[in-house]
């Protein structure tokens, strides 16, 4: 971009040279002669200004990715992945960024945190400028670190925890998910306002994010006035299923009385749960978040009603965001079936992101697009307003889409902002 | 209490089950086959896909499909590694797993499939305080009819007969006229029968499948397996049981310190082997050659 604009001054200098050299000539004929020099020198400075652009850009932005496209990650990475890919098409066809084409390099790190290091690594002696990493941040911290290391700029398209930013020392480090703070703030405040003031938590105890949702959606539930009546915990095997029966846990909630059970969990376990609970004779309402997303899991049970969570968009066709049918419709051509959940317009907004920041830095070093990227303030991507700051480097108050099921049927109900997001 | 009970009963059961599908193989050609996963994920992918067709039909195609695997997996793999030791057999049993995890993958999508095959096993019965689930009274019932048809087979058939020889000394037995092709390749069909029940009872309670379904039984079983006695089918039974019964019991009795369970079970597994390191039902063969 430098060189460009240090080759078009130099047009412009030699031009009025030439025609400040041109008036100081009275001859007609040197003056035609000198009118044919200045266009000659400047199609040859306007002609150097491009070959000196193309030669800039005879390598592209390299975009390398070291998220999972096989193992336990993989149904959230690979949609992601999908629309970044889709993102950076549409970006090389409106010309591309700072110039550059950007070409994606992906490499499966099969939810292995040393695979992913390793092909990081590797990626970034190939001249990486953005690394894509897991959506799960004890998955991805080694691979970010080498990023950070080596001074990229590196994203988690969906990540929902807070730690992935400067918490885990990562300067360079974003996600461009919604996190659990603003999330679970959104499931508490939507559900005290519909169902009540009593709330059982169905804890899953497996990893970070179930832990941290149910913490803030007690904390948030507790501010507004409500009160928790009981919250057994069970947990999953690392292959995702119920590692115990959970009968005497959903015994305790239906003796509690609950208005709502909020249930922190992901399928498959989470799925079981929630059967158990209706098969236990629990009929009151429940309320979730983004783990729950897709119907891929409701065959575990059939014509469940009065469950709700909380997600990044609708991918049942009924989203009011045209960004969002739009980036659906185009996954759907490029894959050939329609997207499990909504974490996939993390992917697009990715590239959006990057785009947007390199634009803005006119640059892709690493800690210039993370300072354009920390001044992002409601910038508007597929996955919603979006912003970052010094200390927060992922989403909390983004407005997140609200989803029903009745009859086995989803369906959407509104997006909604957290009144107030619990950060620790 | 009465639930905690039927829960471990139905758990213990479970387990046992699939206990008994390592313990065969092992018994007869002293392979742990971790691959036993894998033939209780192609059975529940096989009730999911199949259970359009009606129950009947879905059985009979998920029983004989598992049974059919578990052959494949005899003959393309472990029959060319007789004369391996069981380290190579062990490995090549990895490799076959991981194998079918990809292919599973592949076939069917890294997410799960769901569905209900079997929804009269949901839903509880309560009498007054006592919530007793379906699921857990169908499963012990179906838990008690295989485990006594296994015990019928093989105390009282010719080929369970040959089959406990077998398991007790390979190459005696082998001398003695005993067909040991014949025997691997039946153990292995009841091994991918049993995988089958597993499947069913696991793809009933939980309503999904996707391609790591199997390998957590898996490994519990395998521990059910060597705490019941390496090499003992009634060991390997009773193992699996005491796995499956403990697990569900320290879900019930620790609380909210649930998280603790696998931490519990493994102390108490650890306890037993110190103080019986051949396992309740120690094998003469097996404990010799070790």
């Amino acid at each position: 971009m430098k060189n460009r604009k240090t080759a078009g001054i130099l047009a412009v200098a030699a031009s009025l040279s030439l025609v400040l050299a041109g008036c100081a000539s009275t001859s007609d004929t040197a003056d035609e002669a000198t009118t044919e020099a200045v266009a000659e020198e400047t199609a040859v400075a306007e002609e150097t200004t491009e070959e000196e652009v193309a030669a800039e850009c005879t390598e592209p932005i390299i975009v390398g990715s070291a998220m999972a496209q096989t193992g336990f990650m993989s149904p959230f990475d690979v949609p992601a992945l999908d629309t970044a890919r889709i993102a950076i098409d549409k970006t090389n066809a409106a010309g591309g960024v700072l110039g550059c084409q950007l070409e994606l390099i992906a490499v499966d790190s099969e939810t292995n945190p040393d695979k992913a290091a390793q092909i990081a690594t590797d990626l970034i002696s190939q001249g990486a400028q953005l690394l894509l990493v897991t959506c799960d941040y004890d998955v991805n911290a080694k691979a970010s670190q080498v990023a950070q290391d080596a001074g990229v700029l590196v994203i988690a398209p969906c990540v929902g925890d807070t730690i992935m930013g400067p918490d885990a020392g990562l300067t360079l480090g974003f996600s461009l998910g919604s996190a659990v703070p603003g999330e679970a703030a959104i499931m508490a405040e939507w559900a005290f306002a519909e169902f009540g003031p009593k709330a059982s938590l169905f804890k899953d105890m497996s990893i970070k994010y179930t832990q941290n949702q149910c913490k803030v959606f007690e904390e948030r539930w507790t501010q507004l006035g409500g009160e928790i009546v009981s919250a057994p915990e069970f947990s999953q095997t690392p292959e995702g299923s119920l590692a115990a029966p959970v009968t005497a846990q959903v015994k305790e909630i239906k003796d509690s009385s609950p208005d709502v059970v909020a249930l922190c969990s992901y399928p498959g376990g989470g799925a079981e749960a929630a059967a158990a609970l209706r098969a236990g004779g629990v009929e009151t309402p429940v309320v979730s978040g983004f783990g729950m997303d897709g119907a891929f899991w409701l065959g575990a049970v059939p014509d469940l009603s009065d469950f709700y969570f909380v997600t990044y968009a609708s991918v049942f066709g009924d989203d009011p965001n045209p960004k969002v049918g739009e980036l659906l419709a185009s996954y759907k051509d490029l894959t050939g079936s329609d997207a499990a959940t909504s974490g996939l317009v993390t992917g697009a907004s990715t590239i959006e992101a990057f785009v947007l920041a390199a634009e803005q830095a006119g640059s892709t070093n690493g800690a210039d697009l993370a300072a354009a990227l920390e001044t992002f303030n409601g910038v508007d991507l597929t996955a919603g307003p979006t912003s970052f700051s010094p200390e927060l480097h992922v989403n909390v108050t983004r407005p997140m889409a609200v989803m029903q099921i009745q009859d086995g049927q989803h369906s959407f109900i509104e997006y909604r902002a957290a009144e107030q997001p619990i950060l620790n | 209490m009465i639930q905690t009970i039927l829960d471990a009963l139905s758990y213990g059961g479970l387990y046992g089950l699939a206990a008994l599908g390592i313990g065969l193989v092992f018994g007869v050609m002293r392979l742990v086959n971790f691959a036993h996963g894998e033939l209780i994920a192609i059975g529940a992918y096989l009730f999911i896909v199949t259970i359009d067709l009606g129950l009947p039909l879905s059985i009979l195609i998920a029983v004989t499909g598992t049974a059919i695997l578990a052959l494949l997996m005899e003959f393309s793999v472990f029959k060319r590694l007789r004369l391996a030791g069981p380290a190579v057999l062990l490995i090549a049993s990895f490799g076959v797993s991981v194998f079918l995890q990809r292919f599973y993958e592949i076939i069917f999508g890294a997410l799960p499939l769901s569905g209900q095959i079997a929804p009269w096993m949901t839903g509880v019965i309560e009498f007054g305080d006592t919530t007793i689930t379906r699921g857990s009274i169908v499963t012990i019932v179906l838990a008690l009819i295989l485990l006594g048809g296994m015990w019928f087979f093989i105390e009282k058939t010719t080929l369970g007969l040959q089959i406990r020889a077998a398991s007790s000394d390979f190459q005696t037995a082998r001398l003695l006229g005993v067909r040991s092709n014949r025997v691997i390749g039946a153990a292995f069909v009841f091994s991918g029968v049993l995988a089958a029940a597993v499947a069913f009872v696991l793809v009933t309670q939980r309503g999904s499948v996707d391609p790591l379904f199997g390998v957590n039984i898996t490994i519990l079983a395998l521990v059910g397996t060597v705490i019941g006695g390496l090499g003992s089918l009634q060991g390997a039974a009773l193992g699996g049981f005491a796995v499956g019964a403990t697990i569900s019991l320290l879900n019930s009795f620790l609380g909210n310190y649930r998280v603790y369970t696998y931490t519990w079970l493994f102390i108490l597994v650890i306890i037993v082997l110190l103080v019986r390191p051949g396992g309740l039902i120690s094998n003469k063969a097996v404990k010799e050659r070790v």
